[in-house]
């Protein structure tokens, strides 16, 4: 199903890259991002919009995603945008 | 032969430190001993101070080499390796020796030399993204812009490599920031932040869960992975199965985790492990894995693995939990503390006889003991492994490349201690062999090591023979030659219809000469006289290429066929 997932992460060089790889490893598409900065720019969120098939996939990218250095928590949340509670 | 590192006087007193002398000077900080690199010209500046300095680098003649050399000191010890390489193909030919820390969870720290700053993204001469190029295949990386950021990105790295689940870190050193002056050094703040995740507490519950059930199972096992070698909690699971009484099945990577001799112990799992370790997977009714990531060469068929168990997986890496095997208790943990909590919790000491159970594995052993045909004629591959295996009373650290030699170094050397077997399991490595074993005689020099390794892969990293003479290292090479990429040609000959496409080589180097051209003392075994040359062979304390011509069709059993399940096994009698 179509899901958005959350990810807080620190606002450094490159670790944009590193989310995206895990989901083009994947063969996962970005059918949408949403991306700022905290206004310290210490930190940042991204929302991306993807399908994930499986149960078992979408736990295990959490994850992957949530063991990189620099992410600081992962979350799915609803596909709609104009809700935002996270789940886990 | 390591060098001291703290010379500093010899720097005149008005030179400044440079950013290389200060990355030398973190490195000894971290315990740093010794560094695997090869030079060019964006790592001049860093070279330089190796130079000043006198730091211990051990020149390699090809940057994977220097890469599979530090996993193989890394491996061996528990330490972190340290690599240094220039940009562009300096960089790129450390990539597959990245992969392969990556893979099998080994900590490293890889300093990339990088053009300077201001030519970043202008394809300057030996320029690449390697920032983006390693992103897949290591925990973290770094490009440092600012001298002053470099000691803190450098300890972040080596934590970051070594916490919680190892793995290879890339820090790339542009050559103005290797260059560039500290006087104005670290004013405390830095950009780098500093947060490595802690550890979370151990999950108590699930833990006494998995004592419950383990104490009502008829037919428990135990499978230990790399893990537990890596967390050190060796001697911890030996107590546990003790106590317990639990059999134990290894993977390729944990061989020495048991003793071979240790009656619970039932060898190595998987596509080539022992016909009881295979039968137990599919027979037992509880499975406590413990640090393994159930590889696919080892689960050959998640859907159909241990079928009739409840299981049990302890990981340092959440991302492990349900990744292949959905268990029933996960548990996210260091193996030694899980262990520990498990046999000091324990709310009955008495000890579980699973008499039946384990006289079934006994059975199992007996009635298909792991063997082969043997025939005076010819030098069988497996009789030169168990007699290495007699020659150093099982006790020497063990290196292969990657084949069918490997897995009949896992199937008839008699492990007996942790980080004994150095060996590419998660990559599969062809040329991991050679710089690897360099590495481990580096790391541990008062250890015999042998490498064992085939005539196809001492080919792709034949070049670190001149490391072996250079720094006169007591290491004992055995060729297994069967003229062929033998592992590629079983599968040819099982599930291609014995067509050999590509696998047979028409025509070989002379490996005898070509370790003489290096300065390696080398001899060919005959059929007749074997045994006694590599008596001889082990009798000296100095390297030697030994060459073995084994049968050229010797396949490697028991094995699962791709996709099936553990209980299927060919070639079993």
């Amino acid at each position: 199903m179509h899901e958005i997932i959350e990810c807080k992460m620190k606002n450094r060089v490159g670790v944009l890259n590193r989310l995206t790889g895990l989901l083009t490893r994947r063969n996962i598409n970005i059918e949408s991002a949403l991306i700022a900065s905290t206004p310290d720019n210490q930190l940042a969120v991204a929302k991306f919009r993807i399908y994930v098939a499986q149960a078992q996939e979408r736990e295990h990218l959490k994850r992957v995603i949530a063991k990189q250095i620099d992410v600081l928590s992962v979350n799915w949340c609803t596909d709609d945008f104009t809700k935002n509670s996270g789940t886990n | 032969m390591l060098a001291e590192h703290n010379k500093k006087d010899q720097l005149k007193e008005d030179d400044l430190a440079t950013g290389s002398d200060v990355l030398l000077e973190t490195l000894g900080q971290q315990g740093v001993e010794l560094v695997f690199g090869y030079p060019g010209g964006a790592v001049l500046p860093l070279y330089d101070a190796v130079y000043r300095q006198s730091f211990d680098n051990i020149l390699v003649r090809h940057e994977q080499g220097a890469v599979h050399a530090a996993e193989g000191y890394a491996k061996a010890t528990g330490k972190i390796g340290v690599v240094f390489v220039t940009s562009g193909p300096g960089a790129t030919n450390a990539i597959t020796g990245i992969a392969d820390a990556m893979l099998d969870s080994i900590p490293l720290v890889v300093f990339t030399g990088q053009v300077g700053c201001a030519a970043i993204g202008k394809d300057a001469f030996q320029e690449v993204d390697i920032l983006s190029i390693t992103a897949p295949v290591t925990k973290q990386n770094y490009q440092v812009h600012d001298v002053k950021n470099l000691p803190k990105v450098i300890e972040e790295a080596f934590a970051v490599a070594v916490s919680g689940r190892s793995g290879p870190v890339v820090i790339d050193l542009p050559k103005n920031v290797a260059s560039d002056s500290t006087s104005d050094k670290d004013d405390g703040k830095t950009d780098a932040l500093y947060s490595i995740q802690q550890e979370e507490k151990l999950d108590e519950a699930m833990l006494s869960s998995i004592h419950e059930a383990l104490l009502q199972a008829k037919k428990p096992l135990v499978l230990a992975g790399g893990g537990v070698i890596a967390a050190d909690a060796v001697p911890e699971l030996r107590e546990f199965v003790h106590e317990f009484n639990f059999p134990v099945v290894s993977t390729l990577v944990s061989l020495g985790v048991l003793p071979a001799n240790d009656s619970l112990f039932l060898g190595m799992g998987g596509m080539h492990g022992t016909y009881q370790a295979n039968m137990a997977f599919y027979e037992c009714d509880f499975l406590l894995n413990i640090g393994s990531r159930f590889d696919d060469r080892l689960a050959t068929n998640a859907a159909e693995f241990a079928p009739n168990a409840r299981i049990a997986h302890i990981d340092i890496d959440e991302s492990e939990l349900g990744k292949v095997i959905t268990t029933e208790f996960p548990v996210r943990a260091d193996a030694r503390k899980a262990l520990d909590w498990l046999t000091s919790n324990a709310k009955t000491r008495t000890r579980q006889e699973h008499k039946e159970w384990l006289q079934q594995l006994t059975d199992w052993r007996q009635q298909h003991p792991q063997n082969y045909e043997t025939n005076e004629k010819q030098i069988k591959p497996q009789a030169v492994i168990e007699e290495v295996g007699r020659l150093t009373a099982g006790d020497a650290t063990i290196v292969t490349d990657v084949g069918q030699h490997q897995m009949w170094a896992a199937q008839y050397y008699p492990f007996k201690r942790p980080r004994q077997i150095i060996t590419s399991g998660g990559l599969g490595t062809m040329g991991f062999g050679l710089p690897a074993a360099i590495g481990a005689k580096l790391a541990v020099p008062e250890k015999e090591v042998v490498l064992f390794v085939g005539d196809g892969g001492i080919q792709m990293t034949v070049e670190e023979l001149d490391v072996i003479r250079e720094y006169k290292l007591n290491i004992k090479i055995i060729i297994l030659n069967n003229k062929a990429l033998g592992m590629v040609r079983q599968w040819q000959d099982l599930f291609y219809e014995k067509r050999r496409s590509q696998t047979i080589f028409s025509g070989q180097p002379n490996f005898i000469k070509l370790a003489h051209a290096y300065g390696i003392k080398s001899v060919k075994l005959s059929p007749k006289s074997w045994r006694k040359t590599l008596a001889d062979v082990f009798a000296k304390n100095e390297s030697a290429l030994v060459e073995a011509d084994i049968p050229e069709l010797e396949q490697v059993y028991p094995m699962i066929a791709p996709g099936q399940p553990n209980q299927v096994m060919l070639g079993v009698d």
